[in-house]
Parts: C-alpha cells; sequence; structure tokens
C-alpha cells in the first residue's frame, strides 16, 4: 500500500508539466547545517513562495519526511505567533458571538452545554488566545499527517501517487508556506488558496504526474468540503445574522 | 495484479497513518455527540430537499461505532463499506505496530488500476442513485 493504484499513475506526463529539467538535491532546509538555521528556513520559504517551479523540480520524494514535517511546523507556529495578538483584538468580539449561539442551541446534550459554558467563561481573553495557540500548535503534526493521507487517497484515485504517500506528506509540508500569513483577515484566504496552488505544482513534480491531475487530487478534498460545509457556514452565518438582528 | 510480502517490520507507512485515522475516528465517533451539534448536517439537503452524495456518513460512522451495522447500512451503504475497510485497515495496522506483521504491497498494472477506477466511480453513482431514491422516492425500494 505505498505508492498508487499501480504504474499507471506514474506515467510520464505528456502534456505537462512544463519547465526545465528535474535536477532532484536537497532543499535548503534540508542543508540547514551547512547553511544555519534561519538562511535554511528564509531560503527555502523565499524559493518555495516565489519560485515553486525551480523549487519543486529539485525536492527528492524520498528525503527524509521529518525535515519537511519541521519546516512545516516552524511556518505554522511563526504564523500562529502573528495571528495571536489580533485573536486577542478579536477575543470579545467572539465570546459576544459565541454566547449568543450558545443561547439559540436547542436540544444540545448537556454534557456539550457544559463544555462550551467552560470554554465560554474562559474565551475572550489573552489566556484563552494563549491556550488555543498552543493546542494549534500541538496539534498540527497530527494535522499534516492525517491532511497528508487524505490527500494521497486522492492522488492514488487521480493516478499521482507514484512516488509513495511520504512524498505526499512532503509536498503538502513544504506548501504550508502560505500559511505564515494565515492569521491576518482576509489575507488568511489568499494564503490558503495559494497554498492549494503550491500543493498543485509540488503533487505534478514530486509524483512525476501531470498537472490536471495533480489538480484533480488537490482540489478534490476543498471542493468536497466546500459543498458540505460551506452551506452549513452560510446557514450558520445567517442563523447569526438574524440573530444580531434581534 | 502483484503481491509483495515484505519482511517482518516496523516501519510506518501510509496504510499506518489510515490507521491512526480510522482510531480517531472512532473515538469521535463514539464518545462526541457530532449529530447533535447545531448547524450540523447537510446544507443541500437542508435548502432544497435533495441529498448529496455524502449524505448519512455521520449516522455511518455514529452507527458503526454503536455496533449498529443494520441501522449504518441504511444510512449510506457505501460509507458503510468505507468505515468497515477503514476498520479493518486499523486492525491491521495495529498488529503492524505492534507485533511486526508485514503489510502486503499491492501493484496494479494500468489497465487494472483503471478498472478499479472505474468501479470506485460507478459504485459511488450507484450509492448515490439509492441515497436520493431513499430520501425522495422512498415508495421505490
Amino acid at each position: 500500500m505505498g505508492g498508487g493504484f499501480g504504474p499507471g499513475g506514474g506515467v510520464p506526463p505528456s502534456g505537462g508539466p512544463p519547465g526545465p529539467p528535474t535536477v532532484r538535491g536537497p532543499t535548503p532546509w534540508e542543508r540547514r547545517a551547512e547553511l544555519g538555521i534561519v538562511k535554511a528556513l528564509v531560503e527555502t520559504w523565499k524559493d518555495s513562495m516565489f519560485a515553486p517551479e525551480a523549487f519543486w523540480s529539485r525536492v527528492r520524494p524520498d528525503s527524509p519526511w521529518q525535515d519537511s514535517l519541521f519546516y512545516a511546523w516552524i511556518v505554522f507556529g511563526i504564523g500562529a505567533l502573528l495571528q495571536l495578538p489580533l485573536r486577542s483584538l478579536q477575543a470579545a468580539q467572539i465570546r459576544q458571538l459565541l454566547y449568543q449561539l450558545r443561547d439559540s442551541m436547542k436540544g444540545i446534550p448537556p454534557q456539550v452545554q457544559d463544555i462550551l459554558n467552560q470554554y465560554l467563561i474562559g474565551a475572550g481573553g489573552v489566556v484563552a488566545a494563549t491556550i488555543s495557540f498552543i493546542i494549534s500548535i500541538a496539534f498540527f503534526p497530527l494535522a499534516l499527517l492525517l491532511g497528508s493521507a487524505l490527500l494521497h487517497l486522492f492522488c492514488m484515485l487521480f493516478g499521482c501517487a507514484k512516488n509513495g504517500y511520504w512524498a505526499t506528506f512532503r509536498v503538502l509540508a513544504y506548501a504550508s508556506s502560505p500559511l505564515l500569513f494565515y492569521g491576518i483577515p482576509c489575507v488568511g484566504v489568499l494564503a490558503w488558496i495559494y497554498s492549494i496552488v503550491l500543493t498543485v505544482f509540488g503533487l505534478a513534480r514530486v509524483q512525476e504526474s501531470t498537472l490536471g491531475r495533480a489538480a484533480a487530487a488537490a482540489l478534490a478534498l476543498p471542493v468536497l468540503s466546500c459543498c458540505c460545509c460551506c452551506g452549513a457556514i452560510g446557514l450558520a452565518a445567517g442563523g447569526l445574522a438574524q440573530m444580531m438582528r434581534h | 495484479m502483484t503481491l509483495h510480502w515484505p519482511k517482518p517490520n516496523r516501519t510506518i507507512a501510509f496504510f499506518d497513518v489510515l490507521g491512526l485515522f480510522g482510531i480517531l475516528g472512532f473515538l469521535v465517533a463514539r464518545f462526541v455527540p457530532v449529530a447533535r451539534l447545531p448547524f450540523w448536517g447537510c446544507a443541500l439537503r437542508h435548502a432544497t430537499g435533495w441529498p448529496c452524495p455524502s449524505c448519512g456518513l455521520t449516522r455511518v460512522a455514529d452507527r458503526l461505532a454503536h455496533g449498529n451495522f443494520s441501522g449504518a447500512w441504511e444510512a449510506n451503504p457505501l460509507g458503510t463499506l468505507a468505515a468497515l475497510l477503514l476498520a479493518s485497515v486499523t486492525l491491521a495496522s495495529m498488529l503492524h505496530v505492534a507485533f511486526k506483521v508485514p503489510i502486503p504491497e499491492v501493484e496494479l498494472s494500468k489497465r487494472e488500476a483503471l478498472l478499479l477506477r472505474a468501479t470506485i466511480v460507478l459504485l459511488v453513482v450507484v450509492n448515490y442513485a439509492y441515497v436520493i431514491v431513499k430520501a425522495k422516492f422512498p415508495w421505490l425500494l
């Protein structure tokens, strides 16, 4: 269960991806012992953000996955740190909305109600924002692991899983470079979109597939999530807007 | 189709990550009343009355985690099969990590891979047809 459904997944691209010939080697982050951590981090971030075609052509599908995990973890951590003051500033508004949401909940189990009440007592302060920061940092590796597993399932389905799961993991980890800005209002959405774009390029290059297959695999989950969740979020937002009017 | 049996090992692979997914999914389905949370549910069904292809998956997870197999099958047959497949992957992964049981590597030819993908797509379509009939035209069943 390592690669895909078979060699069909790794057929040399006929229609793409175009670009320079593939010369694999360690990324700057994987050469951090030689470059120094800060320089390696900055160079990897710059390359993955502004020269993705050249960057992905260099990424080896079989280098240690831990390296890419640490890179993504650091980038996400810096992003979360940038978000911390913003989250503290917005906390009072968020608490008010949560109280209104709680009051609108009918038939919710008492245990869930208790948990929500306990959360609301602490919500809206710097302490709550800090706790949420720590939790998001602690669970990031797990989220990356599970997210890449889901992505890899779609890669197998669309035939771009030639180099196995850890190559997909590496792509998702390095494609998280834009997440540095995820906590900034409005820019965060663009960062998320750009992260998907980087994932498409990364999958095409690192899994040695076509851009079409990579795009199908990378977009399948966001599209399905949007179909199922956006409506629900819309309904929730509508409900909240209705409540705030009264 | 070729099947490779590696030597006994504990190397963490895709299979084990899916196993982790299965364990977490089971814990959530068993102990968190997800379906009773406000605003949870299918937005498409809520707005139009028509189900989406994944309608019933929350009920499948909830019912399977509580041992209600027939209830899960009734909610979404393909979802039930997928959840049972995930459960077996989880079990195999636990054996792999705990006792070094090797996980076979399956390699399909190009034709077999294509056939498998076509079967998956066909199953999704048939399952969706069943979900629609069950929700909108139950007298046909």
